[in-house]
């Protein structure tokens, strides 16, 4: 792209590789009721937690960083968004995990957990704001979102 | 660059899960690079023919169609925003149809990975893997949800072909004699590929 500073690069392709993931991934995705298994989904979300983590170190930014910069919004998806979900909900699920029996199915196990209708109630919640993030920054990406062709 | 590649397509696509889209879609260059690798990896992951009953496992299948997710990513990410342009909600880009791909496999592989996994746990130790998942009560159901996947799939990429100058995917009749004979031998492999990563299949 010409007459674009570094700063501007910079900001580009971190706001972009992160609507990239975001965009293709559970974070995007309604789940249904029985719908795939919630410990893969919470792998998943992690997995976004560590792309992003990776990303902002390998993109410092250019310029004095200010409420609405780029690197602040994902600081605050990382912390305010990610972090507490998943620090609530991982322990709890592995915890419940640790005592499937052998012959029980992850599925099957999961499905007769108590606490999974809550788990999926927040993880919900927490959808509407990552979607919200992943429009922002598919604008500062200066590129057309990919959550319109995501169902 | 004298390829023959035309400057605008028109695109009809019916789909599983997404149902008919269509619209125009007008490449541009970085577009047309990723839409060579995607091509790549959609005529190289899937099957040009359906998976017959007795050839193979569908978890191979089910197991191929995940590694999509992390590919297409990487190919989105590698040419970066300028493979999702700015358009119209009419207009294709290679950003919409890329997610398109996605939108397709995941319902299949999030429903169909634990529900095949809560079968595989009740496998004895003396059966074998393909003896005992065809002897699964659901197994045509789920060939059956592959070969939809499949299809659509084949029409994404007949349109990514086009875009890149690439031949079409037909099967060649000559070439698959000797792949269905040698397709115990293909599975061998494909497992030895898959053992290293743990499939996590929620994406």
């Amino acid at each position: 792209m010409p007459n674009m500073s570094t700063s501007e690069r910079v900001e580009q392709s971190l706001a972009w590789e992160l609507h990239v993931e975001l965009a293709s991934r559970i974070t995007s995705v309604t789940l249904g009721p029985e719908e795939g298994l919630l410990s893969e989904a919470l792998d998943s979300l992690y997995c976004v937690f560590e792309t992003a983590r990776h990303a902002l170190a390998a993109h410092p930014p250019q310029r004095a960083l200010v409420e609405d910069s780029l690197h602040q919004v994902v600081f605050r998806l990382l912390n305010q968004g990610l972090r507490p979900f998943l620090s609530r909900w991982h322990p709890r699920l592995d915890a419940y995990h640790a005592r499937r029996p052998q012959h029980v199915s992850r599925l099957d196990h999961e499905l007769a957990w108590a606490q999974a209708g809550q788990l999926r109630a927040e993880l919900a919640e927490l959808q509407v704001l990552l979607r919200d993030v992943t429009e922002r920054l598919a604008e500062l990406a200066g590129a057309g979102s990919l959550l319109p062709a995501v169902r | 660059m004298a390829r023959r590649v035309p400057r605008e397509i028109g695109i009809k696509l019916k789909l599983p899960f997404v149902g008919e889209v269509s619209g125009n879609w007008a490449p541009e260059q970085a577009e047309r690079k990723a839409a060579w690798e995607l091509y790549v990896e959609l005529s190289t992951r899937i099957s040009v023919v359906p998976l017959g009953r007795d050839e193979g496992l569908a978890r191979g299948a089910l197991t191929s169609l995940y590694t999509l997710f992390g590919s297409t990513r990487e190919i989105l990410r590698k040419h970066g925003p300028a493979t999702s342009p700015r358009k119209g909600p009419d207009e294709f880009t290679l950003g919409k149809l890329a997610l398109t791909v996605l939108t397709v496999v995941r319902p299949v592989t999030a429903y169909w990975h634990p529900q095949l996994e809560a079968w595989e746990v009740k496998r004895a130790t003396d059966a074998g893997p393909i003896d005992h998942e065809n002897a699964w009560e659901r197994i045509d159901e789920l060939r059956a949800a592959i070969e939809t996947v499949r299809q659509g799939l084949q029409e994404v990429a007949e349109a990514l072909a086009e875009v890149a100058g690439a031949a079409p995917l037909t099967p060649d009749s000559r070439l698959l004699g000797n792949l269905r004979k040698q397709r115990g031998g293909g599975e061998r492999l494909k497992a030895l590929c898959h053992s290293a990563q743990r499939p996590s299949l929620a994406a």
